[in-house]
């Protein structure tokens, strides 16, 4: 089983953003808040969520986009449902 | 108990203060949790010792089931434990609307006994329910009894809100109950953060609501030019009445030491609809947001793209649907009646015409166009949301809308009659009461509704300069002045 790289899904994340926003050049750091990306409102979030399923092929819930403060409690999060996912 | 009744002001809260801060320094904290407990439910039941009974079961029951659903997780339990937390609301609040409603549609018109609102029912129930969603999705656990009490009874916000989620309040809550050392410096910013509150209650919300009050008892003789006044007046009175109460209710919790989330943000600055639920009433916006329009959006998203929805179907589904449906609750909440189903109905499609511009990409407006339009859908539910019944709105919306006739001063009946001007002249404005005093109140208040500071932000930068302490005992004068009969908060009845 591979391991997980935290700058491999921060990559990922960053790239599903830039597919959501359809800005290339959205740029994501541990500490990106919503405050710093345009446009990023709960109708977003939606779509960033179902994107990061689709993309780490897992499920999320809506709440746990909402609530998290940054980019960076966002990969903490996907990382650990992704092992949850795969240790299953 | 109102925050305006003096028996509040110069009894009943000096007494707690006091003795809350003694307890801490002496008596520990699980007795200080006991104390503010106390106090809170001498606040309540000062009101009624019934009602009181009531929501100490209600706390009581919510309790053993989130303490069911930490073990157990079950979402059926949770779906029974919200059941139960609406239908207790339902029946106060909606049972004699519903009645009444299938009623007409079956032709039985029960005589129905009116049943009192529970005070502050709506605002502590949806706190409970965050609370059991929470626990149910293993996001927090359950505290001892004591501190679940308090969160939910804090006197500050047990009436009308902020609706404070267990997240923000549980910390600070525990930490009084370890006995940690209490945040130095709240006291001050919290009492100035009160004073504003009063000042924009008492000498602003109420100065404008004898003029709104006449004006929407009797719509039909509204013209052109009344029933804008009208709207705004009751625009501004609504903001000015619960952001002062929000003002308070946070002033005091920082007195106590415990820092509750901030309600408005300038709302009539916004320049859009979403802006303006961003930036009003917005403990309830989050409530709505996290607890009903994401998990729904979800879904139907989730469904979308499963069965490959196109464009035009997926924006009903997705952005529409959950929002009509997350905004016809968020109108009926705040009462039982047609008039506030309808507000939620103006708000819920302009948001949508809002998201579907966005979602099409179209050029944005002009700031003062965009402001413009968005007030005036303010305005237009704000009169729905005011009015008494659905026929009196739609007068004043046709007033306000289609007038017909040219509304003059009397002075200027010779100029119309050469003319030939279809007129009519001011009949609201005309009566003892009103006239110019309340124009001139209007076009003072509307730009002080924009340009007032919104110290509940970020409280803890309310800093004790020279000018602060000027700004307070003015505000302190003028209230004192003004306080008079304490009127009622406009929210209470939510």
């Amino acid at each position: 089983m591979s391991e997980l790289i935290r700058s491999d899904v921060l990559q990922d994340l960053q790239q599903v953003f830039r597919s959501v926003f359809n800005d290339d050049h959205i740029t994501l750091t541990e500490s990106t808040t919503a405050a710093d990306i345009d446009g990023w409102d709960s109708l977003q979030q939606i779509k960033v969520i179902l994107a990061c399923e689709k993309k780490f092929k897992i499920k999320l819930r809506a709440r746990d986009v909402n609530g998290l403060d940054n980019v960076g409690s966002m990969v903490d999060h996907l990382m650990s449902t992704i092992a949850k996912t795969t240790r299953q | 108990m109102l925050f305006t009744d003096p028996k509040f002001l110069f009894l009943f809260l000096p007494f707690s203060l006091i003795l809350f801060y003694l307890m801490r320094r002496y008596a520990g904290g699980k007795s200080t949790i006991w104390f503010l407990l106390f106090a809170s439910a001498v606040f309540y039941g000062y009101w009624s010792v019934t009602y009181l009974g009531l929501l100490l079961g209600q706390v009581l029951v919510n309790y053993l089931l989130s303490r069911q659903l930490s073990r157990s997780h079950s979402m059926g339990q949770l779906w029974l434990g919200i059941g139960f937390n609406l239908l207790l609301l339902g029946y106060f609040k909606y049972r004699n609307f519903f009645l009444e409603n299938v009623g007409a549609l079956i032709g039985w018109h029960p005589h129905l006994t009116a049943l009192f609102v529970p005070l502050g029912i709506s605002f502590h129930t949806f706190q409970q329910i965050t609370f059991l969603t929470d626990v149910a999705e293993e996001e927090d656990e359950v505290p001892p009894l004591p501190e679940y009490m308090l969160f939910v009874m804090f006197f500050p916000q047990l009436i009308a809100g902020p609706i404070v989620l267990h997240s923000q309040m549980g910390g600070q809550v525990s930490a009084v109950a370890a006995g940690k050392r209490p945040q130095e410096g709240t006291f001050g910013p919290g009492f100035a953060l009160f004073c504003f509150g009063l000042f924009k209650k008492v000498c602003l919300a109420d100065n404008l609501a004898n003029f709104v009050d006449s004006a929407f008892q009797w719509p039909q003789h509204l013209q052109f030019i009344e029933a804008w006044s009208a709207a705004i007046g009751y625009c501004l009175q609504l903001f000015f009445d619960f952001s002062g109460y929000s003002d308070m209710a946070i002033g005091l919790g920082l007195m106590f030491g415990f820092l509750l989330p901030f309600n408005f943000n300038n709302p009539l600055a916004a320049t859009s609809i979403t802006d303006f639920w961003n930036r009003w009433h917005i403990t309830m916006t989050r409530f709505f947001t996290l607890y009903v329009y994401s998990p729904l959006a979800l879904a139907t998203s989730r469904m979308a793209s499963e069965r490959n929805v196109q464009a035009f179907s997926a924006f009903w589904l997705c952005i529409a649907g959950p929002t009509l449906v997350t905004f016809l609750a968020a109108g009926l909440w705040h009462g039982a009646g047609w008039t506030f189903i309808v507000f939620g109905l103006v708000h819920g499609i302009a948001l949508t015409i809002n998201r579907g511009y966005r979602e099409a990409k179209m050029r944005q407006l002009p700031t003062i166009v965009a402001w413009l339009l968005t007030m005036i859908t303010v305005l237009i539910g704000m009169v729905y949301f005011r009015s008494q019944s659905m026929t009196q709105a739609h007068s004043i919306l046709k007033s306000m809308f289609i007038p017909g006739r040219l509304a003059l001063p009397l002075w200027a009946d010779s100029v119309a009659q050469r003319l030939g001007l279809p007129v009519t002249f001011y009949s609201v404005f005309r009566a003892a009461n009103f006239a110019a005093h309340d124009l001139f109140l209007l076009l003072v208040f509307a730009p002080l509704a924009i340009m007032l500071p919104n110290p509940s932000v970020r409280p803890k930068e309310i800093r004790p300069s020279y000018r602060t302490a000027f700004a307070v005992s003015a505000m302190l004068w003028l209230t004192m002045g003004w306080i008079g009969e304490p009127r009622t908060f406009l929210y209470f009845q939510f």
